[in-house]
């Protein structure tokens, strides 16, 4: 689900003509930001889990 | 002696007999032949022809077998039906040879693109209230962004941000993922 709403974002933030002036899509960016932030901490929590067991 | 016919005067197989027994032959043979193409004439409506064949579906609401078992009134029914097909048959027929021949002027509405359909159903899950829905509409929208007509249009490219979601884009953007299931977390 997140995948599809940041993929619909970027489509439109690279085809829109005024993105930057945008603000419906500029405000977007802080959930974004804790989108990213979130999975960076899911795939780091997995990371060290799977180092932990092979080592 | 005193004949009344000229068959009487010159015999059974005399040239007048002959002749009169050829035209009657010949009637006959033309009157078949009138029948056999008007039954032709009224078969060749079930060519399968795509346009027409899409135009009797439109009428009858199917191409195959209209009504598997025969009314009662079968004859005004196929009647109906004959002169439909005729109908049919004369407009399809005129509008190939207008476009052979080039007599009507080209129509003034441009056809529409074969994307249209796809933005029309999009729109219509992405304003429906219904979470099952936009999220369909945002999948089918993720899909016709790639397409470089849509990309390079920015009255469709408008006319589908102004449709977005909003709200429900930002639950998505909140939504967790799920926790990971048996199997994966053995594997991990």
């Amino acid at each position: 689900m997140v995948e599809l709403a940041v993929n619909v974002i970027h489509a439109f933030a690279l085809l829109l003509p005024t993105a930057a002036d945008n603000p419906a899509l500029v405000s977007r960016t802080p959930g974004l930001i804790a989108a990213l932030h979130e999975r960076f901490a899911v795939s780091s929590a997995a990371r060290l889990a799977w180092w932990k067991k092979s080592h | 002696m005193v004949y009344e016919s000229v068959e009487e005067r010159c015999g059974i197989f005399s040239f007048f007999f002959f002749y009169r027994v050829l035209s009657v032959v010949v009637g006959a043979v033309v009157v078949g032949v009138a029948g056999v193409a008007g039954v032709a004439g009224w078969m060749v409506t079930a060519l399968p022809c795509p346009c027409l064949k899409r135009r009797i579906g439109e009428t009858f609401g199917g191409v195959k077998g209209i009504n598997p078992t025969p009314p009662k009134n079968w004859c005004k029914v196929l009647y109906i039906q004959h002169t439909t097909y005729s109908s049919i048959l004369l407009i399809h027929t005129s509008r190939h040879l207008s476009f052979n021949m080039d007599i009507n002027p080209p129509p003034s509405t441009p056809a529409p693109l074969p994307l249209e359909a796809p933005i029309t159903q999009c729109l219509t899950h992405l304003q429906t209230p219904s979470d099952t829905s936009r999220f369909v509409g945002l999948a089918i929208l993720s899909t016709i962004l790639k397409n470089e007509n849509i990309a390079n249009d920015p009255i469709i490219l408008r006319k589908l941000w102004e449709a977005m979601p909003y709200k429900f884009l930002d639950r998505l953007l909140k939504s967790r993922m799920s926790p990971p299931s048996s199997s994966i977390r053995y594997q991990i």
